[in-house]
């Protein structure tokens, strides 16, 4: 406990400096000649690793199966846009639109849970897979208010208020945009890690904890199994959502609805089933391994790959077109060899080895 | 004869063809201890599920000092059912009138028509909105002139100069009979999809309403407490963390009490209050400057909402400090003081039993139902159990136990019921119950009384 | 009327199809509570092999005697291929994590979902004449129009059956019906109905657990081959990712029907290609999905176990 408090505390004063001493770029920079800019990545990684938290509030402590933490991300996304760019009268902005996409979604949580959350595991899966379908088809046909595939753009950055220093100067190199949109993600990342630090600790976590080790058990003690998920599921929505916003915003569109589709909640899956299932900081780590193999090093080593090449490239030298079989090997290989994932809290890691 | 806590009336258990429990009455009485014996596959543990409301039953009643376990139909149900309704069939409706094409007849037009020139005029857009509603024709506004559109917005009806001149046409059009039988039909279909919806919707509410009249949670939050006759505890949890999963419903703490009153509205009001104040100034960065105070306030609502769902336990707030002394002292009761930190799974067996039954108390039952708690233990341990037992019923709550274990049964038993083959046999006090023939030749010749 | 009665049969066939798909879900459900993520994409690869072998066996030119000849054999290599795969993935994968929690396979079967959809994209890369050369590996391959498309009923008769919907339906309901009365009647079929009851109790009586659970493998990957060949012919494209989307459909059927009831999959993929049938033609096919699973909420909703599900009890 004492050793995470340090360990958080540290990796927080790294992250917060690291835009204004980039130690790695240059590093890299100096060895392949490219500065990968890590400090854009880690905006992905941030935004990805609140996703992952969301789903681990309803897979990893509820032990909901939820398939579809894409919808509720483009459902952030999607408010986002509608709410901001300049076509539509509502131009709430950035800061609006980050309370605003967080309570859309969770009403869909909300609307989606309601009848359905007393299903049986499997079952729930399937209808959260199928809602997941559902909001990327819906998005997609109402091309009179998503702009269909073309998505909505584009999406303003975060304002800041004008006593600040430097907020009214011209941005021309987009540095301090950036720079708001990076200390944003990371706030916000912080905030709902020590949320749910607290939470394990607390009433709300333990009925979760019951719920997910003898949901009977934990009904014949009083406490409403429909209730608690419930609660887990228009939480982690909502949180999604909020992700969603931060996401757009940093595309500055939110891209077509495509983006949001089966596999993203899938590669958020990964993030958690690699990190550790249920753990806080294994979530984080997952996001961290996930997001940077894709953003970061399977770049590279295609690039490397190919340089060789002639540049025609073919389906099997483009290094991203095996990141199905690398992801899908990974899983396999982690519930043979580590179900617990590479950092699990250590009561999941108890109850993956029950039974041994 | 004086109010029973407990009344099951012709309990009626069928699975497929089998009737586990046939016409099982049981009365039992406030401050008593009832046990329920019969030999193995009788149907005493079915008898306690159907209790719990694990299973539902077949037929039959089960009341809890009179009154139904199930909940009762109320008019607020009706409100329920119709609300959800309502939303279904606002939403299908939404659907079967085009949303695609009222977003662009109400916002995009009117957001279109006024580029670069006095902004969104919510009159106008409101105005649109009217009339799709009403599957009438609609004004749009195109440089500088008023088209009467079709509600579809593929025909145009007529052309005016001024808005005034255009309200007279769009009326005048919507009289026409053709625009006038396109409104009947669309509303035809829209009325039509309303009332499939509603009827699902409230179809939907009524079935999910059904299915959870009588939950284990709903059993539970009514004053029944039980223990299993498999241990089934949280394994992973510490001893006190299991008891103390039993005390959260029954104990909500004092200064949870207001919180939970109050965060919810707060946080929904900071919200509304921050978004009314952000539309107005839309994204304009000097009036918004002025308003970050209240967009940190809203932001604090939020957080503290959420920290008070999951406000701080272990050390600290006072809730879970005056939970964790109630969880203390039951674990004491129950001789497992010094086990507090231990998980519960590494417990001994004995233990792992009496930790069960801490846990149903600390949902401060009035009545609990113990199914076999002597199971595996040893005469040591049976004798410090029967003490408990009835320590439990002098503190207050009345026990209903199954149990194969006659001396147990003979020595704290005030009343018997005999099960064999789902049906009772025979009930009375434990010597009514030795001495009655039926039992003996049915249950009772083959074991030594004790 | 006859619009109704067209989208009906088009709905019943299609049903056929996904209802092969879901037997596969369904079956290997119903003895491991698993959801065989990995089934529809098993789909997919089989039917790329199917695209393969008619390349290689030039099909596009051959008369109708030989195509019913050569149909015959790609059935069965499709069927050998599938089911020889499916066994072996659960031999490999599946069969080490018996005792692990229940998500510990389900994770995995997402795994080698991924891991098939993404040889599927490589396979599809091949330079062959019917893979366009290997030219796009993601693009939609065409699978040649080997059934005859005619109307049976006449040229101008206002409904249409073709010889290709009743071969589709016919061979499919042979398949079911052999199926149900295998699963119903024969040793091997008992043996899978009692481990479907009772694991541990089917093992006590000197059933071969592990045995049995291969062969409902082998069953559920040779009906996926055998409905990807179908599925080539009925359609008439595929590409990597018709794994994904079938398996969805085929799974709701199954979630529909009451997952581990093998009458129930097949009423549940014919509920799904009707319901399909009627949206396409009503709705818009765009919404497709969103119909769907509407209906499927709904059903859930009503019947919390799906239409032909039993109510399951905990035991206590």
């Amino acid at each position: 406990m004492r050793r995470g408090f340090g360990l958080g505390i540290a990796a927080l004063a790294v992250l917060l400096l690291y835009p204004i001493f980039p130690v790695l770029d240059i590093g890299v920079e100096a060895a392949v000649g490219v500065p990968p800019r890590l400090d854009r990545q880690l905006v992905s990684i941030f935004i990805f690793a609140i996703l992952a938290l969301a789903l681990n509030l309803q897979v990893g402590y509820a032990g909901l199966l939820q398939l579809g933490i894409a919808a509720f991300f483009a459902i952030g996304a999607f408010t986002t846009g509608v709410l901001t760019v300049e076509k539509y009268p509502f131009q709430i902005g950035f800061w609006g639109a980050i309370l605003a996409a967080p309570l859309c979604a969770g009403l869909a949580g909300l609307a989606l849970g309601a009848p359905t959350i007393r299903l049986r595991g499997d079952y729930l899966a399937i209808v959260t897979l199928g809602f997941g379908e559902v909001v990327r088809v819906v998005l997609l046909n109402l091309e009179n208010i998503t702009d269909g595939p073309r998505g909505l753009n584009p999406i303003p950055a975060p304002w800041l208020p004008a006593w600040l220093p430097g907020a009214d100067a011209v941005d021309v190199t987009g540095r301090r945009q950036f720079l708001t949109m990076y200390y944003v993600a990371l706030g916000l990342l912080a905030l709902l890690v020590v949320v749910f630090h607290t939470l394990e600790r607390s009433r709300l976590g333990r009925s979760l904890v019951a719920l997910r080790e003898d949901e009977l058990v934990s009904a014949c003690m009083g406490l409403s199994p429909s209730r608690t998920k419930l609660v887990a599921f228009a939480g982690g929505a909502a949180i999604a959502g909020l992700a969603g916003a931060l996401y757009a915003t940093n595309l500055t569109t939110t891209a077509e609805p495509n983006t949001y589709d089966f596999n993203t909640s899938i590669m958020v899956l990964c993030c958690l089933i690699i990190g550790g299932l249920g753990s806080l900081r294994g979530a984080l780590l997952g996001a961290l391994v996930l997001v940077g193999f894709d953003n970061v090093v399977s770049p590279l080593v295609t690039r490397l790959i190919q340089r060789g090449s002639d540049g025609s490239g073919g389906v099997l030298l483009t290094f991203s077109n095996w990141r199905w079989i690398i992801f899908g090997t990974a899983l396999v290989l982690m519930m043979r060899f580590r179900p617990e994932g590479l950092w699990p809290s250590s009561r999941l890691k108890r109850e993956l080895h029950q039974h041994e | 004869m004086s109010e029973s806590l407990l009344e099951v009336d012709k309990l009626t258990m069928r699975f497929g063809g089998l009737t586990a429990v046939g016409d099982v009455d049981l009365r039992v009485q406030p401050g008593e201890i009832f046990a329920v014996i019969g030999p193995n596959g009788a149907g005493k543990t079915t008898v306690f599920n159907a209790i719990t409301g694990i299973y539902e039953p077949t037929s039959g009643a089960i009341r809890l000092e009179g009154r139904d376990l199930r909940a009762p139909l109320r008019r607020a149900h009706f409100a329920w059912w119709s609300l959800t309704g309502l939303l279904v069939g606002a939403f299908l409706m939404l659907f079967a009138a085009n949303v695609d094409q009222l977003w662009s007849a109400v916002v995009k037009q009117n957001v279109k028509q006024n580029v670069g020139g006095t902004g969104f005029d919510a009159g106008e857009a409101w105005r649109d909105w009217v009339a799709y509603a009403r599957a009438e024709p609609r004004v749009e506004r195109r440089t500088g002139r008023y088209f009467i559109v079709s509600l579809d917005g593929a025909t145009t009806l007529g052309v005016a100069r001024t808005p005034e001149e255009a309200e007279v046409k769009r009326a005048t059009a919507a009289r026409a009979p053709a625009p006038r039988a396109a409104s009947a039909r669309a509303r035809r279909v829209r009325l039509v999809v309303l009332l499939l919806g509603l009827a699902l919707g409230a179809a939907g509410g009524f079935a999910v309403w059904r299915q959870t009249r009588r939950t284990p949670a709903s059993v539970a939050s009514r004053g029944i407490a039980r223990t299993f006759q498999n241990i089934r505890l949280f394994q992973q949890m510490s001893v006190l963390e299991n008891v103390l999963v039993g005390l959260d419903r029954a104990e909500p703490g004092r200064a949870s009490g207001a919180i939970n009153a109050l965060a919810p509205p707060a946080a929904l009001g900071g919200g509304i209050v921050l978004l009314v104040a952000a539309l107005r100034t839309g994204a304009s960065p000097a009036l918004a400057g002025a308003l970050l105070p209240t967009i940190v306030a809203g932001a604090l609502c939020y957080a503290a909402w959420i920290f008070h769902l999951g406000a701080f336990s272990r050390r600290g707030v006072t809730r879970d400090a005056a939970a964790r002394t109630s969880a203390l002292a039951l674990l004491d009761f129950v001789g497992l003081a010094p086990k507090t930190d231990a998980l519960s799974r590494n417990l001994a067996y004995g233990d792992q039993r009496r930790l069960e039954i801490a846990r149903a108390l600390a949902t401060r039952p009035r009545l609990l139902l113990l199914d076999e708690p002597a199971a595996g233990m040893n005469p040591t341990e049976t004798v410090a159990l029967m003490k408990l037992i009835r320590d439990i019923r002098d503190a207050g709550t009345t026990v209903l136990l199954i149990e194969h274990h006659m001396r147990v049964v003979m020595g704290i038993s005030d009343r018997i019921a005999v099960l064999e083959y789902g049906r009772k046999i025979a009930e009375g006090t434990p010597e009514e119950i030795r001495e009655n023939p039926k039992v003996i030749s049915a249950y009772l010749g083959k074991e030594d009384m004790g | 009327m006859i619009t109704i009665i067209q989208q009906l049969v088009i709905g019943l066939t299609n049903g056929m199809v996904f209802a092969l798909i879901a037997l596969g879900y369904t079956m290997v459900y119903g003895i491991l509570e698993l959801i065989n993520f990995a089934h529809g994409d098993l789909f997919m690869l089989a039917s790329f092999l199917a695209l393969t072998l008619v390349g290689v066996m030039d099909l596009q030119s051959a008369g109708p005697a030989s195509i019913a000849g050569a149909l015959v054999l790609i059935v069965a290599l499709c069927a050998v291929f599938a089911a020889t795969l499916n066994w072996t993935v659960d031999r490999v994968v599946y069969r080490p994590l018996r005792n692990a929690p229940k998500l510990a396979p389900l994770v995995s079967a997402i795994g080698v979902s991924f891991v098939f959809m993404n040889l599927g994209l490589f396979w599809g890369g091949l330079p062959m004449d019917v893979f366009g050369g290997g030219a796009a590996a993601a693009a939609p391959k065409a699978f040649p129009d080997l059934v005859s498309n005619e109307n049976l009923l006449g040229i101008d008769a206002a409904l249409r059956i073709t010889l290709k919907d009743v071969v589709a339906f016919a061979s499919s309901f042979a398949v079911m019906a052999a199926l149900y009365l295998f699963v119903r009647h024969s040793r091997l079929g008992k043996a899978m109905r009692a481990t479907a009851q009772n694991p541990t109790a089917a093992r006590l009586m000197g059933i071969d657990v592990d045995r049995v659970v291969g062969a409902t493998f082998a069953i559920g990957g040779a009906l996926a081959g055998f409905a990807a060949v179908v599925y080539g012919l009925y359609f008439n494209t595929i590409h990597y990712q018709i794994g994904y989307q079938n398996g969805l459909y085929a799974f709701t059927a199954a979630v529909l029907g009451g997952i581990g009831n093998i009458l129930g999959a097949v009423l549940g993929g014919l509920v799904i290609g009707v319901v399909r049938a009627f949206s396409d033609q009503y709705v818009g096919a765009q919404w497709q999905p969103a119909v769907l699973f509407g209906v499927l909420i709904l059903i859930l909703v009503f019947r919390p176990s799906g239409i032909l599900g039993a109510n399951v009890r905990e035991k206590v």
